[in-house]
């Protein structure tokens, strides 16, 4: 027996040089960095680097790590209800529910209404604008899994965390005062019991289950035809299949980033068949901005490419290009678009945020178009004799040649776009992303209301108070760059 | 290198073992010389040629004082015990000293300070060092014949780094005459290290991301509740950690051959500070006594004001044998002195409240300690002490979670279980059993606790080891 399990401590040894058993690939953050194998030297060995590298490049690589970091989540998830998925919260009858949810539910993450407010009110100015271009507009909210499974949020959250107004009560007050028009789901959903057959959101699943879009599909295609006037095929629901083993999309997404040994859910999720009317017709060019709940439009099934026209176009986050999936694999950022020409031959923009995405007011999009439509140029006076140095950049030439026809501009049009992009982000050209990263600790730093929710996260997450401030930091300057 | 490391026990560990039981009898002491070297390079490759050459050195001081009589005998210890405090005194309090002397010069010279890098497990080593010359000085034990013997009692990797302090006299026969084929000491000494292994990686790592969160807070975020969490989370962090390693330590030397002595003993279920102090780093606390204590007077000096100041003495070095800071003088002054009020007043004082509440007691003092220990400056300790006794009590929801109350009831559980004869008694029984029965439950419980402590480590990022920097 003693021999047996000193031999078994070599098994990694083993499996990490002849790979002998095929281990399923871990997602999320538990992906393999990639760290070379440390060179021997020396100067390494007296340094301790070797050592260290050593030590890292093994906690990396031996064998049997998927095994062991998926028996690791296991343990954790089965006998301390604990989920190792970034913010993730085990809450009653083991439904995954993210922090950030709980936090938006219960009004913790409120921008405050003068933020609300200037957004709503850009916003108008937007609607009008386009209304004169007879361009519709119109937001669509979708809800958090917290807010419809609120009976599952532990009881110690609401004592930590209940603050009052939330961003979505206020926002949609707000949009209600000023006639814009909202496609609220959270409201559909929590009126309408049939939602609830089954499960809205699937237990182990950060977005809403399939069943809920394709019926909430339906709705938005009345909705489109009705309140916004716009010709839609409609939407037919059949049968479809239930299953409790092939979940499709995002049904399993928590699921997956926790990388257990097995499989958790026990849900019974429904997938209907849907059926477009009459798909000849002229459909609507409509360009969407949202988050990844707006994914599932086309995730789940061909909703999009069904309802609107191919020309149609999803940017996700407003950083980049989210749909039609052809042209997803460019990688084109939303910045190297021309505003004027993406908004002229739309039928319709929609806005979609989900109640924790409240918070970010329409992802810079509504500021972008805003100041487009009050003419502020982005190529002043100041700015010419860089456009006129691009306009010569032969790399901008060889990319404008090379878009142009991907996103239907004119080369000119497409060269145009690219060096409004480069100027608008200027500040990318000789990009530091370490010296930004600093600038954002500092304001981190000296913003009390953003250190106390920094605090708060160090403390949940374990981690020191610099570590969080740092990771924060990180985030936003990641955002900003569209990563 | 840390033994709850992955490349400890998946690539160190293993083929040690497997080496070690393979190669002849006569060669087993050099291949785990040449193992413990390796093990002390990897962790401190600057520092191996000073310890080996002191070592070197050290073996042939010894040997003249076996070889001398009478006065030159004493004049060789001495010799002896300087050079090897001269290594401690110079890595570990030369800039504590430099930083003192810098205070009191306020305004005049100052002097820089080196930012000497502590060797690790030099506190140790020096300590059975200084164990082997007094012990041959004394004649308790005979000298070792070869270097390489001598080498190994210090180098020995299982408790090279953080003790057990094995003082010469309790291992000098072991080093040439061990038993190396008994299977009852291999499967006990893997459950051992297996035990220890779960200790830190289950529960002090767990307890400890507490309480390095907590005590890494800015005074004014603390509050009683979250005070008391945090002390709470250190007594025990340091506890199942401290006690973990040596169990480890305990556990490789047994599957080696060696028997190290034990080095706790259910320290929480004390009912005095003495008790305390023979129950908490037994080996730290027995060296102490041998060649500190005793030496000068023991409990048979003149006068009580003697005694208490010799008892006194002994722990203010004790505290600061673990560390150059204030912290740490205090914090051995602070248990000195209550090991002063044990035999003035406090164990009369306190023989009618029973056994539970002497041992809360106890508990409670060696906790409002750690203060001490744990911070990192007396400011820091005298706002943690505010905070634990401000009453000021809020909730602690966003520091606690399922698996913290968890793992922090297993902590009490194991902490307190042997406060029970009962329990006590059943459990040696099993340890000591040999019964085929009882290896294979010994067995399997080892290797299901050393495959979730593997993917407890290759899990997490959280592995510090406190008396690592001792």
């Amino acid at each position: 027996m003693y021999i047996a399990i000193v031999l078994a401590l070599l098994i990694p040894v083993a499996q990490y040089n002849f790979n002998f058993v095929e281990l399923e690939d871990l997602s999320g953050s538990y992906k393999k960095e990639k760290i070379k194998i440390p060179v021997l030297s020396l100067n390494n060995l007296k340094s301790g680097d070797y050592q260290k590298l050593s030590s890292k490049y093994w906690k990396n690589e031996h064998g049997f790590r998927n095994f062991f970091i998926r028996l690791n989540n296991q343990v954790n998830f089965s006998l301390f209800d604990k989920a190792n998925a970034n913010g993730t919260i085990v809450c009653k009858d083991n439904v995954l529910i993210t922090e950030g949810d709980i936090k938006s539910y219960l009004g913790k993450d409120f921008a405050g209404k003068a933020r609300i407010d200037e957004m709503l009110d850009k916003v108008k100015f937007i609607d009008d604008t386009l209304k004169k271009r007879g361009i519709s507009f119109f937001f669509i909210i979708a809800p958090s899994k917290a807010s419809v499974y609120k009976d599952k949020i532990p009881s110690k959250y609401f004592e930590i965390y209940k603050s009052g107004t939330t961003n979505y009560d206020y926002f949609i007050a707000g949009a209600k005062q000023r006639n814009l028009k909202v496609f609220d789901t959270k409201k559909i959903i929590l009126e309408d019991k049939s939602f609830f057959d089954y499960p809205v959101f699937p237990k182990n699943g950060i977005h809403w289950s399939g069943n809920t879009v394709a019926k909430i599909s339906d709705t938005l295609v009345d909705f489109l035809a009705h309140e916004i006037g716009l010709e839609v095929p409609s939407i037919e629901l059949t049968k479809g299949e239930e299953t409790i083993l092939n979940y499709r999309f995002t049904d399993y997404d928590i699921g997956e980033a926790m990388n257990l040994l097995w499989n958790i859910s026990d849900d019974v999720l429904h997938y209907p068949t849907l059926r477009f009317s009459d798909s000849k017709q002229n459909k609507p060019n409509v360009l969407g901005v949202g988050d990844s709940f707006i994914q599932s439009f086309y995730g789940f099934y061909p909703i999009l490419d069904s309802v609107f026209s191919k020309k149609s176009n999803l940017w996700y986050y407003n950083k980049t290009l989210g749909w039609p999936q052809e042209i997803v694999r460019y990688g084109i950022k939303t910045f190297q678009l021309d505003l004027e020409l993406e908004l002229e031959n739309r039928d319709c923009v929609i806005l979609e945020m989900t109640e924790e995405n409240l918070k970010m007011t329409g992802y810079g999009f509504i500021e972008d178009v805003f100041d487009h439509f009050k003419g502020k140029h982005i190529i002043t006076a100041g700015k010419q004799s860089l456009y006129n140095k691009l306009a010569l950049d032969l790399e901008i030439d060889k990319q404008a040649k090379k878009m142009a026809s991907i996103v239907g501009y004119s080369i000119p049009q497409m060269k145009k776009s690219l060096i409004k992009g480069k100027i608008k982000n200027e500040w990318l050209v000789d990009f530091d992303y370490e010296a930004e990263v600093q600038k954002v600790i500092v304001a981190i730093k000296s913003t009390p209301t953003w250190l106390a929710g920094v605090k708060e996260k160090a403390i949940r997450r374990n981690e020191s108070l610099d570590k969080a401030i740092r990771g924060d930091a990180m985030w936003v300057v990641n955002k900003k760059i569209g990563e | 290198m840390v033994f709850s490391s992955l490349i400890f026990l998946l690539l160190f560990l293993p083929i040690f073992l497997i080496g070690y039981h393979l190669v002849e009898k006569r060669y087993k002491n050099s291949f785990a010389l040449l193992f413990s070297l390796l093990f002390y390079f990897w962790g401190a490759p600057n520092f191996i040629l000073i310890a080996i050459g002191s070592i070197i050195v050290d073996y042939y001081l010894v040997a003249f004082i076996s070889r001398f009589k009478a006065r030159n005998r004493l004049v060789m210890l001495w010799v002896s015990i300087v050079f090897n405090l001269s290594f401690l005194l110079y890595y570990k309090y030369f800039d504590f000293f430099i930083e003192n002397l810098n205070i009191v010069l306020e305004g005049g010279h100052t002097y820089d300070i080196a930012a000497i890098i502590l060797p690790i497990g030099i506190s140790f080593f020096t300590f059975q060092k200084i164990s082997y010359s007094v012990d041959i000085y004394r004649k308790t034990a005979p000298p070792l014949k070869s270097l390489l013997d001598y080498s190994l009692y210090i180098m020995l990797f299982p408790q090279l780094i953080a003790g057990p302090i094995v003082r010469y006299n309790e291992i000098a026969d072991q080093l040439n005459n061990r038993e190396f084929r008994n299977y009852n000491d291999r499967i006990y000494g893997l459950y051992r290290f297996a035990i220890g292994l779960a200790k830190k990686a289950i529960i002090a790592n767990v307890l400890g991301e507490k309480a390095d969160l907590i005590f890494g807070l800015e005074s004014v975020d603390l509050n009683s509740s979250v005070a008391w969490l945090g002390i709470i989370c250190y007594t025990f962090q340091i506890y199942f950690d401290f006690s973990g390693y040596s169990d480890m330590a305990i556990g490789l030397g047994r599957m080696m051959g060696f028997k190290f002595p034990e080095n706790f003993n259910s320290p929480y279920i004390s009912q005095s500070i003495t008790e305390f102090w023979k129950r908490w780093h037994i080996t730290l606390g027995s060296w102490m006594r041998d060649y500190l204590y005793i030496p000068l007077g023991g409990n048979r000096v003149s006068s009580k004001v003697r005694l208490y100041s010799n008892l006194w003495l002994v722990f203010l070095i004790s505290g600061l044998w673990h560390g150059a800071s204030w912290n740490f003088v205090l914090w051995g002054a602070y248990h000195g002195l209550f090991l002063i009020f044990d035999r003035l007043f406090l164990n009369t004082l306190t023989k009618g409240i029973g056994k539970l509440g002497r041992v809360m007691i106890t508990f409670l003092v060696v906790l409002f300690g750690w203060v001490l220990f744990r911070t990192e400056n007396l400011t820091a300790a005298v706002d943690y002490y505010s905070a634990l006794l401000s009453f000021d009590f809020q909730n602690i929801y966003l520091f606690v979670s399922a698996k913290f109350y968890r793992v922090l009831s297993v902590a009490l559980i194991m902490s307190f279980l042997l406060f029970s004869d009962r329990i006590k008694n059943m459990y040696s029984r099993f340890v000591d059993s040999g019964a085929f029965q009882n290896q294979i439950i010994k067995s399997v419980f080892a290797l299901f606790l050393i495959t979730i402590c593997v993917a407890n480590l290759a899990g997490s990022g959280f592995n510090p080891f406190i008396y690592f920097r001792f």
